[in-house]
């Protein structure tokens, strides 16, 4: 239960999701990745057009909760979260308007290491 | 899950009408109360953040494009709190019906 005297605070800054976990994040930072494919009827924060395609690591957020459990009563089940880079052409093919980026912020289930 | 929702990379929407920062916060009062009750049902534990955004993934795509954001965030602040087992559908009926009649005198 939130404080009286922590709403304006809380409402400004919103409520971290950041938390403590004891394992090591599997991905460092310029590591090529590659996003995992799937079609869950539950929560996902892995949009659709930007599955089972190529990233790379640029900056490692720290482990967060993990929505796509917190969502469905499992608990927070945090996990380490990244900021991807995607290049344009990998998620629109010829049809991208030239070159440029899209930039996620994934939880570390939702990457794999390229070629896996 | 593939809802109408995660809508990137689609096409056909036009493009995005941004407000005026002079624009008010809350376009109507009930506006302002649904964002309220949302946080403190929020900031009470009634529900989490995750299972409040899954339940305006589950709204039917008709229903998701033809109303507005508010209208998203209400939607699901009824869903789970009737989930939860905060209130039941049928007192929440009732109570909708009081309000009703009490504009009505």
């Amino acid at each position: 239960m939130l404080p009286k005297e922590m709403v304006a605070i809380a409402m400004a800054t919103g409520a971290p999701a950041t938390r403590e976990i004891d394992t090591p994040p599997r991905f460092t930072v310029g590591a090529k990745v590659k996003t995992i494919i799937h079609n869950p009827t539950t929560h996902t924060r892995l949009p659709r057009y930007a599955r089972d395609k190529r990233c790379s690591i640029v900056a490692y957020e720290g482990a967060h909760v993990f929505p796509d459990k917190h969502a469905h009563g499992f608990g927070e089940c945090p996990e380490h979260l990244y900021r991807v880079r995607f290049e344009n052409r990998e998620l629109w093919g010829e049809d991208c308007d030239g070159p440029g980026a899209v930039y996620l912020t994934l939880w570390e289930s939702h990457l794999v290491t390229e070629g896996e | 899950m593939n809802s109408i929702a995660d809508i990137g990379g689609m096409h056909g929407f036009g493009p995005i009408e941004r407000d005026k920062p002079t624009d008010p916060i809350f376009a109507a009062p009930w506006e302002a109360n649904t964002f309220a009750v949302n946080i403190l049902a929020l900031a009470g534990g009634c529900f989490n953040i995750d299972a409040s955004r899954h339940s305006i993934e589950r709204m039917s795509a008709i229903d998701y494009l033809s109303t507005s954001y508010y209208e998203h965030w209400l939607h699901s602040l009824e869903d789970v709190l009737i989930a939860e087992g905060v209130f039941s559908a049928e007192e929440y009926a009732q109570a909708l019906a009081t309000v009703a009649n009490a504009e009505e005198k």
